[in-house]
């Protein structure tokens, strides 16, 4: 549905991106995954013939963006890094713009305005100025307006981006119950997003794709290592060894009340540990997984440091 | 030929939703109100005041002058009028344009255009339209005060309206000027103030050649003026040259602001 062919961009004689490839097949969720500066929002915009690359095509579902973009981008909703609403229109009459400026038929546009509203959740704001919004109102109303044209692909740059962590859990949400419905590609540069919300990865560093892996075979990859965090009241050194001794653990460290086991990848080992540490009598504070920065995923999937 | 004509159909549709779009957002902001509200007060002042010189200067002539010669209300008092809005309008429009491109591409709203079935070209013309509107709707409005005299005396109605035809496609000229002050930057102050040095400047471009001396130069200048133009009109004669000079300086400007957008497009 969406095809990226070698697509090369500079900035001035700054490269951006470089060589970048790749597909995203009908009704998939991706996940462009990369830290700040990657070039994920360059692709994007690329994608969404917001600019030209200097090489490469984009076909979205088999039309040439630069060379048709009127039918192109007619199947294309797009929600930039900031979302891009008018503060001094109403939500509802924002949303009517849009849809047709994309070109909707004009019989269905109430219908297609309702339809997004009630998608991402704005009822209770519909008659308000985007002005005085929330941001992470704002941001729906972003969302929506990518969904309102019901394009059959979405390109979102960093949906969840600025958002404090309850608006990022509710869009989080939002961006579930879109799957199936349309062809997605997501960027962002948090791991744990990726896995919430999407069926496959491409990963992008200094503006070249490392991998794309199906979300399973990522997993499958990270979960190779894992880590728990443990914090203690106070800290015997017998814990250590009776640490050591839980099958499945690895290697035990420790630093003043906390302590971090290197184990196997079966989860009944948690539960063992807690088991362990609770009939210590050290007091158990805290127990949980290590999160993977994204540097663990590249270091993990290049054997490189970034 | 019904595809050429759905294609035309969508061009005008487009354009239009841009513009209209515009439009209503300038009418509702504070600024067009706080701007009209100044301009008819200025307006109401001068207008007035000219009027009543000149019925003075009628009932009292020169001694030595016979009551009505060389006295005309066109030239004694509307043309003071139309000065006065070109006044306005040379400080007014690049404040009340400003927005139009900066804005957008502040607030990313630029990416929702540049990502919409919508053609550089479009985008342009709805922006230029929906400035223009603007300008037309205060300029039938300022038109009540040559009308009104119509009460007490006959108006010379030719001059009037190609005097305003001028006055429009002046507004026409600032209004191309100014949307591409807005498209250079994201900064509504730069806008504004580029816009204002533009106009000024093309204004007051063929003072130069008065004083310079070469006909030669002196009669480019002329041609270069927008005020040498704009006397044809208020003087009543229709001059096809100023008709066409007006029009090139316009979609010379206008290209600009095109090509401005389709550099971000290709080059970024
Ligand atoms: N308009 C621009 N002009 C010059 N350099 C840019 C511009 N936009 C992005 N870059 C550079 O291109 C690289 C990729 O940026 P970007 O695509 O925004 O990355 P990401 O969205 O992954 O954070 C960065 O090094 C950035 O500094
Ligand atoms: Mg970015």
């Amino acid at each position: 549905m969406i095809q990226a062919k070698a697509l090369t961009k500079r900035y001035g004689s700054r490269k951006a991106i470089s060589d970048v490839s790749f597909t995203v097949n009908k009704g998939e969720i991706v996940g462009f995954l990369g830290p700040n500066g990657a070039g994920k929002t360059t692709t994007m915009k690329i994608l969404t013939g917001y600019m030209a690359p200097n090489k490469g095509e984009v076909y979205l579902d088999g039309v040439n963006v630069f060379k048709e973009p009127f039918t192109a981008k007619q199947k294309l909703g797009y929600l930039p890094e900031a979302p891009p609403v008018y503060s001094d229109m109403i939500v509802e009459d924002y949303l009517q713009y849009v849809a047709k400026l994309k070109l909707c038929p004009k019989k269905q546009i109430p219908q297609l305005v309702e339809s997004a509203i009630k998608r991402v959740g704005l009822q209770e704001v519909r008659q308000r100025l985007i002005h005085n919004l929330s941001k992470g109102f704002k941001q729906r109303v972003g969302l929506a307006q990518a969904l309102v044209s019901d394009p059959e692909i979405l390109i979102l740059d960093e949906p969840t981006v600025g958002l404090d962590p309850k608006q990022v859990i509710e869009m989080r949400e939002v961006l579930k119950q879109l799957k199936g419905q349309h062809t997605i590609i997501l960027s962002t540069h948090i791991l744990s997003e990726v896995q919430m919300t999407c069926d496959r990865v491409i990963i992008i560093n200094e503006g070249e794709i490392i991998t794309e892996e199906s979300l399973s075979a990522l997993s499958q990859k990270m979960r190779a290592k894992r880590q728990i965090l443990l914090r203690v009241k106070k800290s015997e050194d017998s814990l250590i060894s009776a640490l050591k001794n839980i099958k499945g653990v690895l290697s035990v460290s420790k630093n003043k009340e906390v302590f971090t086991l290197d184990v196997e990848p079966e989860d009944q080992v948690n539960e063992k540990v807690a088991q362990a540490v609770i009939s210590s009598s050290c007091g158990l504070i805290e127990l949980k997984e290590q999160d993977f920065n994204l540097e663990d995923v590249f270091i993990r999937l290049t054997g490189k440091q970034v | 030929m019904n595809s050429v004509f759905n294609e035309i159909k969508i061009f005008f549709r487009q354009t239009f939703l841009v513009a209209m779009k515009d439009f209503k957002s300038m009418v509702l902001s504070p600024l067009f109100f706080g701007w009209t509200g100044i301009s008819f007060i200025f307006l109401s002042y001068n207008f007035p005041r000219d009027l009543f010189r000149f019925a003075m200067s009628y009932a009292m002539p020169v001694f030595g002058q016979s009551a009505d010669q060389g006295r005309n209300i066109h030239f004694d008092v509307f043309v003071a009028h139309i000065s006065y809005i070109n006044l306005i309008f040379l400080f007014a429009v690049p404040v009340l344009g400003m927005k139009l491109l900066a804005e957008e591409k502040r607030n990313r709203t630029f990416d929702l255009l540049m990502t919409s079935p919508l053609s550089s070209l479009q985008m342009v013309l709805g922006k230029y339209f929906s400035l223009l509107m603007l300008l037309f709707l205060f300029l039938l409005f300022s038109l009540i005060y040559p009308l009104s005299t119509g009460f007490f005396t006959e108006i010379p109605l030719g001059p009037l309206v190609s005097s305003y035809i001028g006055l429009f496609l002046l507004a026409g000229v600032y209004s191309a000027v100014c949307l591409f002050a807005s498209s250079l930057s994201q900064s509504l102050f730069l806008s504004a103030f580029i816009g204002m040095i533009l106009n000024i400047g093309l204004w007051f471009i063929s003072q130069q050649g008065q004083n310079s001396g070469s006909e030669v130069w002196s009669s480019i200048m002329d041609y270069l003026s927008l005020s040498a133009h704009l006397t044809h009109f208020i003087k009543g004669s229709l001059v096809i040259n100023s008709f066409v000079f007006f029009l090139s300086l316009i979609i010379f400007f206008l290209f600009l602001v095109f090509k401005s957008v389709e550099f971000i497009r290709w080059r970024s």
